[in-house]
């Protein structure tokens, strides 16, 4: 019992224990921006319902306090970042699925696989906890800038500490991707034949690897700066508060951002690549023909990994940078829309010529190219330095990055569970609870985004208390943040019959045939719908032919399994 | 079912589960003091004034621990070719001298650390001195590890060696690639915080 | 394009260039996005289950995508050579000599803004750290003689019109944001580091700064004031400030 389902070592009863904790997580980061949205367009009066609950010295009379504020947009953006979407779309998706699409029998290191979750669940709880301990959660920003980092509450010091553990899970987590992916293949599935999908994750995976630790050595400087007193990021003559600090300073602030933007570059490739793997598979699956330009792909992918480490400073060039310096960051932010431009155009022409079937998978994926396109042109502007000027720090960054995570990866991660429920559960989900969910989450999500780039514009700052009432400049547009906040909270009902559709279908779902996508992949293909509970197959298939094998001029059927011998 | 290439070289990629895994691990890791590196010589280039390093730390100590790990690498290198070799008791003694000296080095760096904290220094005393403290210190967890690694692979460990020989090799293999891994970090630290 | 992005009035001459290149770069995006939209929903139509049973194996020729990719490249090569590289460079090279100009000192603190200037003598009082309190946030010392003339405010940043400005930004304590919407001016002001920036105001108005990074628990309340005034009504504003401490 307990080796089963708890302290498992099959990869799939695994990635079941990441989805349920990041779904968890998911909603605990969406709850927080649904209290923190009500301060946005009511600034200073009680949350009404749950604002007793909040705790006297968060939300005395229910008004959340500005304190409180920053802890809820800080933990927001951590959890949405680390706990919620890279766990699920890495170890949730990648877990259960990468074994099964190239034919391997588990991951190639099933110890390190469950030591990868529990230290993922350790970290997730300390920074939980962190809410809970004198002065809050951190509430430094998720980027825990410092000095302020340094002179903030214990919380930060969770912070830190739950970092720390996360990164190691996700050591862990690409350690094992790597090696299952590089040696594990089936015979016959050779580098060409991968699903798109296991490219994403193979990319995501190496950017775990490499960029995750310098972002630990940068929590273990924070750390001592905090605990032990030392003064790698605090300079000489600083002050706190009025009063002179007493350290011995000669340290650079910057160097924090240097190494936090390291890694937290890669780290947005890392939200966005498992996506547009997901997306891959089903807009292949769902238009019967195979991705065009696969080979294009796979080297845009490739190439966007590497570039990834090669623009960080995009996000300093406000911190004093000279003309050559803020021309390589440019022109590096420049070349990576690129491949980015190039795999998102492949996916729109895969759709030519294709046979459309709209169910909601499809329907999410479809949603996500337009809202990735917003999301990622409205980076431009970002990138080119000049224009960051007046949008630096301001609401347009926070609709840029939340069209690409939002609309963009979490609807990703949406199509990905409509598409693969019926693997993991052998029943479908329900079509029409799943449109109502598409709907209202399409316009909601568009409701909430679209006027924080028109608020960014006119030049409203963001993470500011009071959704910038003080300015004269965003007073006039204070109605949009009224609307984004009916927005969100419609967004959260519109999640109601999803999560009603998760529990419920696997009750009363309709029963699932074997591949009911009729797709080639060796995970429907190959494996048994539901999964045998000991391994994954009855005999390792054998793979003779490229992954999207649809629509094969004189084939009987409209698709050609990766495993099948014979057109 | 059993995972396939854990122990054995797949052909094609030409390595096995475990050394490839070994590689990443240690790609990561080059990452992570990769970072303390670039921050040392940031914080440092940065700095109006550097502290004299050889006047703070205690070199001969180093230079001692320095001789005491890299015995410690060709010991365990031995260690691989003993039981490649099929000599269980020579493997047996190599792989224990070479956790003991890494135990060695473990307690000279105590006794080293207990003349910083005598003589007033703190990680908070200035940047150099806190470097010096944060590195060291996780270089010494490093080293713990590998103690630990290496004593299990001569001691309890070796039951594996009975039923499952080419997995155990690969163990042993993967053990020796991260303790000279750890020496190499060590030089390096031997040189930029001591010598340089 | 500029009316309808809603940015803020434009008020110094660096802005205009900086607009210029937000509406060039919107215009880029817009017809990227409406091109590809055309594409993507007459896609959607035509090739429905309903309207086309039977897929195609083959793809697309993929010409016009590659064009369109081909333009995107150029248009963003177009946009960085000529247009943000030289904007940036003027910005952080093209220093004027501070002779010629308006030289004022801005300190930031956990939420205020103190701005000192240099009062007749052109020259800035020395301050020192252990001067630091209440009533003297700069720590001014008063025994320079170039310090008596100084004159100190808080939050109330006064410029002339038509005259450049150079301003030498820094903080006491964590990183904020120097941000003045309306020149398109913004800087980090971080601690242990003095950086010098420059604008030139071309309109008269009285705006607001705003404190651009997370500052603490009053970031959204770090907010001051700026007046561009002619130069005969700033002469006369600095006059009837008091001087030194
Ligand atoms: C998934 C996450 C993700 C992704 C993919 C991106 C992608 C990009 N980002 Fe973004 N970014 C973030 C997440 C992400 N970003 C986050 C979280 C922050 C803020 C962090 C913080 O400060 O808190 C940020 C901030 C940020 C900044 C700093 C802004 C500032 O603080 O001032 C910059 C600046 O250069 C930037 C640039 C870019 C660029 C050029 C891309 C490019 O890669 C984008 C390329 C894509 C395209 C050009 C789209 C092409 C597609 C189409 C055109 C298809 C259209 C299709 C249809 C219409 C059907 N980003
Ligand atoms: C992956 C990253 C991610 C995601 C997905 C989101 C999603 C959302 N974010 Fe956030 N956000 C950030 C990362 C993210 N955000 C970051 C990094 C910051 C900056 C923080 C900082 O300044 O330091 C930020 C800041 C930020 C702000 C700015 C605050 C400020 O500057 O003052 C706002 C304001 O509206 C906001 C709102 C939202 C909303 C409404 C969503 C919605 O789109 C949420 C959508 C979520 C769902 C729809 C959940 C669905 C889940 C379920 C239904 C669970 C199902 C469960 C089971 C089946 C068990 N976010
Ligand atoms: Cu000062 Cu924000
Ligand atoms: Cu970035």
């Amino acid at each position: 019992m307990f080796r089963k389902y708890i302290f498992s070592l099959d990869h799939k009863v695994i990635g079941l224990q990441y989805a349920l904790t990041s779904l968890c997580f998911l909603l605990i980061g969406f709850s927080l921006a649904v209290v923190f949205r009500w301060q946005l367009a009511y600034p200073g009066q009680p949350v009404p319902i749950i604002g007793r609950w909040l705790g006297e010295l968060n939300a005395p009379g229910g008004v959340v306090l500005p304190e409180f504020y920053n802890q809820l947009v800080a933990m927001h953006g951590t959890i949405m970042v680390f706990l919620a979407v890279v766990p699920l779309s890495v170890g949730a998706f990648g877990n259960y699925l990468i074994p099964l699409q190239i034919g391997a029998p588990d991951m190639a290191f099933p110890r390190l696989n469950m030591a990868s979750y529990w230290t993922y669940l350790a970290g997730g709880l300390v920074m939980l906890v962190s809410f809970f301990v004198s002065g809050g959660a951190p509430n430094s920003g998720w980027t825990s800038y410092p000095p302020l980092a340094v002179f903030a509450t214990l919380g930060q010091t969770f912070w830190l500490v739950g970092m720390f553990l996360l990164i190691v899970s996700a050591l862990f987590g690409s350690v094992n991707t790597i090696t299952t992916i590089v040696q594990l293949r089936a015979p016959g599935l050779t580098w060409f034949r991968l699903p798109f999908f296991i490219w994403a994750q193979l990319v995501t995976a190496f950017l775990l690897l490499l960029a995750f630790p310098p972002l630990q050595g940068a929590a273990i400087l924070q750390f001592a700066d905090r605990v032990l007193g030392t003064s790698f990021f605090m300079p000489s003559g600083l002050f706190s508060g009025g009063q002179a600090v007493n350290r011995a300073g000669g340290g650079n602030p910057l160097l924090w951002q240097h190494l936090f933007w390291f890694l937290a570059h890669p780290e947005v490739y890392v939200l966005i690549l498992p996506a547009m793997g997901i997306v891959g598979e089903i807009i292949a699956n769902n238009t019967r023909k195979p991705l065009w330009g696969y080979r294009v792909m796979v080297y845009a992918i490739i190439f966007l990994g590497f570039m990834s480490f090669a623009v960080w400073a995009h996000h300093m060039f406000l911190t004093g940078m000279g003309t050559v310096i803020s021309a390589f960051f440019q022109t590096t932010t420049m070349i990576i829309s690129v491949p980015s431009v190039i795999i998102l155009t492949a996916l729109l022409l895969s759709l030519y010529g294709g046979s459309i079937r709209f169910n909601t998978p499809m329907l999410f994926a479809l949603a996500f190219l337009p809202m990735f396109g917003i999301g990622g042109l409205s980076g431009l502007p970002l990138g080119l330095a000049a224009s960051d000027i007046p949008l630096h720090d301001t609401m347009y960054v926070v609709g840029h990055f939340h069209y690409v995570v939002a609309p963009g990866t979490i609807f990703a991660l949406f199509a990905g569970i409509y598409y693969w429920y019926p693997k993991v559960t052998g029943r479908m989900m329900n079509e029409a609870l799943g449109w109502i969910h598409f709907g209202g989450s399409f316009l909601c999500m568009n409701g909430i985004l679209f006027p924080m780039l028109i608020l960014g514009l006119a030049g409203v700052n963001r993470r500011l208390y009071d959704g910038g009432m003080q300015y004269a400049l965003a007073q006039p547009l204070h109605n949009l943040q009224v609307g984004m906040s009916y927005a969100a909270w419609a967004l959260a009902l519109f999640q109601l019959p999803f999560i009603w559709n998760v529990f419920a279908s696997l009750k009363f779902g309709r029963v699932a045939d074997a591949n009911p996508w009729q797709a080639t992949t060796l995970e429907w293909a190959a494996a048994p719908t539901p999964p045998l509970a000991h391994g994954n197959f009855e005999t390792i298939p054998a793979v003779y032919r490229p992954a999207y094998e649809y629509s094969v001029p004189g084939a009987a059927d409209d698709f050609v399994p990766q495993n099948s011998t014979s057109v | 079912m059993e995972i396939p290439y854990t122990a054995s070289v797949r052909p094609d990629t030409g390595v096995t589960n475990q050394k490839l895994g070994m590689w990443l691990f240690l790609a990561s890791e080059v990452m992570l003091f990769g970072s303390l590196f670039s921050s040392y010589a940031l914080l440092r280039s940065g700095a109006m004034t550097w502290p004299d390093q050889s006047s703070i730390v205690n070199v001969r100590l180093a230079t001692v621990n320095t001789a005491v790990l890299i015995a410690s690498s060709v010991a365990i290198l031995r260690a691989v070719a003993a039981l490649r070799g099929g000599n269980i008791a020579r493997f047996r003694a190599l792989m224990a001298a070479t956790a003991t000296l890494g135990i060695i080095f473990l307690a000279i760096k105590s006794v080293e650390y207990r003349g910083e904290l005598a003589e007033g220094l703190r990680p908070s005393t200035n940047n150099f001195v806190g470097l010096y403290f944060v590195m060291t210190f996780l270089h010494a967890m490093h080293v713990t590890g590998g103690v630990l690694v290496n004593g299990f692979l001569c001691g309890p460990g070796m039951v594996m060696n009975r039923h499952d020989a080419p997995r155990f090799l690969g163990r042993v293999e993967a053990a020796a690639l991260y303790w000279n891994f750890i020496d190499v970090i060590w030089i390096l630290m031997f040189i930029v915080l001591y010598l340089l | 394009m500029l009316r309808w992005l809603g940015l803020p009035v434009e008020a110094s001459a660096q802005a205009t260039r900086i607009d210029l290149i937000i509406a060039l770069v919107h215009w880029l995006m817009l017809a990227m996005f409406v091109g590809w939209m055309i594409f993507f929903i007459y896609v959607l139509v035509r090739f429905r289950r309903g309207a086309h049973p039977k897929a195609r194996y083959e793809g697309a020729s993929g010409r016009l995508a590659r064009l369109a990719e081909i333009g995107v490249v150029a248009a963003e090569v177009i946009l960085l050579v000529f247009f943000s590289i030289p904007t940036w460079s003027a910005r952080v090279d093209a220093f004027p000599t501070e002779q010629q100009v308006t030289v004022v000192r801005v300190v930031a603190e956990q939420f205020i803004w103190n701005i000192q200037y240099p009062g007749p003598d052109g020259v800035f009082g020395r301050t020192r750290r252990e001067l630091v309190g209440p009533d003297n946030p700069l720590g001014l010392d008063m025994t320079d003689p170039a310090a008596r003339d100084d004159v100190w405010t808080q939050n109330q940043l006064n410029l002339p019109v038509d005259r450049p400005v150079i301003v030498h930004l820094s903080s006491k304590d964590v990183i904020h944001s120097f941000g003045l919407p309306q020149m398109r001016v913004k800087q980090d002001a971080i601690p242990g580091i003095e950086q010098r920036l420059w604008f030139t105001p071309t309109r008269t108005g009285e705006w607001e700064i705003a404190c651009s990074q997370l500052c603490g628990l009053g970031h959204y309340r770090m907010r001051g004031f700026y007046t561009i005034q002619t130069q005969t009504d700033f002469n006369a504003w600095l006059a009837s400030q008091p001087t030194g401490l």
